[in-house]
């Protein structure tokens, strides 16, 4: 900052002139003379000139005429009337001019060196604090560049050369430092290339060691009163003051050091240097912005990779669906571009994939539910018609520090093929019942008709007989696969109700009644008289005591007994059946219910089992929440029993 | 025993058709017989039947449509019909008991016996 004290004194009377200029220049003050009104106007348009004193009695024009002059310069210095004419108009003339004193010769000189002190004083106040107001202003642009962008690479050299600009700083220079506290890099621009190439910042023995170590400015108004910190580059390049600013983390730590270099020899006013701490401070907290920005960037990044190298399809949602971000396996499965949808509602996105938006909404409807329960995961399928995919999701809420919810993670996953094959082996076992059972039919009642026949010879009648009879294990294959397929994927329809079991087991005996004469076993059914009823299927839990029954008869030679037992213990109800078979050897036992198993020793018995009953059985009672076992001695029968829970109350 | 009665026989398969046909003239019992829902829909405005027996899967037409556009003419609203298939289609078989049917026979799994009783009964019962 120069210090403009330059007064001109216009005054045509030289003797006047000689003994106020030496006067004021024995003050310390520079002075310059001139004669005419015409001289006074060049030197004052010459510049430079902080304080006037002028005569109002002038040869070529009059005084006030060289004041209006000063008016229309840039930057008007001040004027003080020194005449000897006191009229009273001239006074007033001259206070309305803007003159800010007025003295009449003789002059006190103790007086005008008071009276020009005390202007030229104003006058470096008010210019002061012109340049903090400007400073001020500028300190906030600054922080508003600094803030509005994180890369300080190229907003603090910009930073450096405004405040430079600002405060008359010949070269601003930001020295960062690492967590070690060495000088890293350096941002902004010195005095000369020169200076630049000479200058090296050090990590100790210079002023940075000082700012770093002290936490506080360190300012020296000139570089020669410390030649033990200063740099020597400095002195080979010119600079003359300087002043270092800490920069300071939020924890205390000194992150870089600002510092300002001058030509010229400086006054450091208080308030300018803490208004340059203030700039340092701001650095500061743009520092820590653009460190945190950075850490935020290369989470991000991971984040990213990770999500990216996922198989599932991963789409994050806000609160209301609206899309936050989606990973590229999910912009596949949902055939659209990662960065483009952004900001988009999720139901929006789905749209283009269905005939109409009706369609998309009924469709998308389970989603939307649980897009809007964030009380649990849920999870559900759903079809895009014109993509011909299917897709399975899952939607996890996530919820912020507090408790509330700020989002949804969905994870997408492709099942189409999954679902392609469900659907083929659906279709099977269609094409199976319907294929195959038509021919069947058409067997069986063909071979009916024939045996309806009057007059048939019996060989023709027997082998008849004989084809109806594998005509009907056939079927009873058929039926049991599809049984057991529907039950395996669990398309069965289950109607859950009061069972007798007691009355079930009467209509399941009666059904098996011509077998059972046929084999001479003698059946008996105990427990009937308390009438357990269980909860479960009628038309599944008949089935489980037709082959359970139908084994216990089978697998009996001929003349044997069938206990059949059942009865209530609290919740629940049981049921067995005991025959006096040929049991079940100890190796089998335990794969028994399995699909397709026949034990060793039935086929002598038997060979027409399928392996498939007791699987059936256990599919159905696993469906039923109900358990079934088995208590067998090879040779010595076999025990087969269910537990199921109970119904309540009698059946009606 | 003979029993009246004039019965449409609705069944693509011919082996079927023929069985059905033989085991139920046997017991008196006039049959007529179409092969597909088209013929079959045709049959039941010309003569209407006291039952029509009718199969589920079939090609171009499927009995399920045989049913429905009886149940939507008034004329043919409160023909009897009783249903033979092979499926047991859960979704089918509560469409078909909302349109109100006689019975639903899996004929894989029935013998020309019972089907012969199950159609003297339903001639013998008067109409609802």
């Amino acid at each position: 900052m120069q210090d403009e004290s330059l007064i001109l004194l216009v005054d045509d009377d030289p003797q006047f002139a000689a003994v106020i200029k030496e006067f004021l220049e024995g003050e310390g003050h520079a002075v310059a003379v001139a004669a005419t009104g015409g001289d006074g106007i060049a030197a004052l348009r010459a510049g430079g000139v902080a304080l006037l004193l002028l005569d109002l009695v002038l040869p070529d024009m009059a005084g006030v005429e060289v004041l209006r002059e000063t008016l229309a310069l840039p930057d008007p210095p001040e004027a003080i009337v020194v005449t000897a004419h006191g009229a009273l108009d001239s006074a007033v003339l001259a206070a309305e001019i803007g003159s800010a004193g007025y003295m009449l010769k003789p002059v006190d000189l103790l007086r005008l060196g008071a009276a020009v002190r005390r202007v030229l004083e104003r006058r470096r106040l008010l210019q002061h604090n012109a340049r903090l107001s400007a400073g001020l202003a500028l300190l906030h642009e600054v922080s508003r560049a600094l803030h509005a962008s994180l890369e300080l690479e190229r907003v603090v050299p910009r930073a450096l050369d405004e405040l430079g600009r600002a405060f008359g700083v010949d070269a601003a220079v930001v020295s960062v430092l690492d967590e070690q506290g060495a000088p890293a890099r350096t941002l902004g621009r010195l005095l000369s290339e020169g200076h630049a190439r000479d200058l090296r910042f050090r990590a100790t023995g210079g002023i940075g060691q000082i700012v770093r170590e002290s936490r506080a400015p360190v300012v020296l108004p000139d570089i020669a009163a410390r030649p033990d910190v200063v740099h020597p580059a400095h002195f080979a390049h010119g600079v003359r003051s300087l002043a270092a600013f800490p920069v300071r983390g939020r924890d205390g730590t000194v992150l870089a050091v600002l510092f300002l270099y001058y030509r010229a020899p400086q006054a450091f006013p208080p308030d300018l240097v803490r208004l340059l701490g203030a700039f340092a401070d701001q650095l500061a907290a743009a520092f820590e912005n653009a460190r945190l920005y950075e850490a935020a960037r290369t989470q991000e990044r991971r984040l990213e990779q990770i999500l990216d190298s996922t198989s599932d399809g991963v789409v994050v949602l806000g609160p209301g669906g609206r899309v936050i971000r989606v990973n590229r396996r999910a912009g596949e499965l949902l055939a659209l571009a990662p960065e483009r949808v952004v900001g988009a509602w999720l139901g929006d996105l789905l749209v283009p994939h269905f005939p109409d938006p009706a369609a998309c909404e009924g469709a998308a409807a389970p989603l939307g539910a649980a897009l809007d329960d964030p009380t649990r995961p849920t999870e559900g399928e759903l079809a895009l018609p014109l993509a011909g995919r299917v897709l399975h999701w899952t939607a996890q809420p996530t919820l912020d520090p507090g408790g509330r919810l700020a989002g949804f993670t969905l994870t997408l996953q492709d099942v189409t093929r999954e679902r392609e094959i469900s659907r083929m082996k659906s279709d099977f076992v269609s094409f199976v019942t319907h294929q195959l059972r038509t021919p069947l039919a058409g067997i069986r009642w063909m071979l009916e008709l024939a045996r309806g026949e009057p007059d048939l010879p019996p060989a023709a009648a027997s082998y008849l007989e004989d084809g109806a009879a594998s005509t009907e294990r056939l079927i009873g294959l058929v039926n049991d696969l599809l049984d057991v397929s529907r039950l395996e994927r669990d398309i069965v329809p289950v109607t859950l109700g009061p069972v007798d079991l007691a009355a079930l087991t009467r209509d399941v005996l009666a059904d098996l009644a011509p077998l059972v004469a046929e084999r001479g076993h003698r059946v008996t059914v105990a427990g009937a008289r308390a009438r357990p009823v269980a909860r479960g299927d009628a038309q599944l839990l008949r089935q489980v005591l037709l082959n359970l029954l139908g084994n216990a008869v089978k697998y009996t030679p001929s003349g044997g007994r069938i206990r059949v037992g059942m009865g209530r213990d609290g919740g629940r109800v049981r049921w067995q059946v005991q025959d006096s078979g040929i049991g079940i050897p100890a190796a089998a036992q335990s794969r028994l219910f399995e699909k397709f198993f026949r034990a060793d020793n039935v086929a002598a018995l038997e060979t027409e089992g399928t392996g498939l009953g007791l699987y059936l059985v256990r599919l159905i009672m696993d469906r039923l929440d109900g358990q079934v076992w088995c208590r067998s001695r090879e040779g010595r029968g076999a025990t087969f029993g269910l537990t199921l829970p109970a119904g309540g109350g009698a059946a009606p | 025993m003979s029993v009246p009665g004039r019965v449409l026989l609705v069944e693509d398969d011919r082996f079927l058709r023929r069985a059905c046909e033989v085991a139920l003239r046997q017991r008196g019992v006039t049959v007529v017989s179409a092969a597909d829902g088209e013929a079959a829909l045709a049959e039941v405005r010309a003569a209407r039947p006291d039952l029509v027996l009718l199969d589920l899967l079939m090609p171009r037409i499927s009995g399920l449509d045989v049913l429905r556009r009886l149940r939507a003419d008034p004329a043919t609203r409160d023909v009897r019909v009783l249903v033979l298939s092979n499926s047991s289609r859960e979704q089918d078989m509560q469409e078909i008991r909302a349109l109100g049917v006689e019975g639903y026979l899996v004929k894989a799994n029935l013998s020309l016996a019972e089907l012969v009783e199950r159609v003297g009964r339903l001639l013998e019962a008067p109409a609802r």
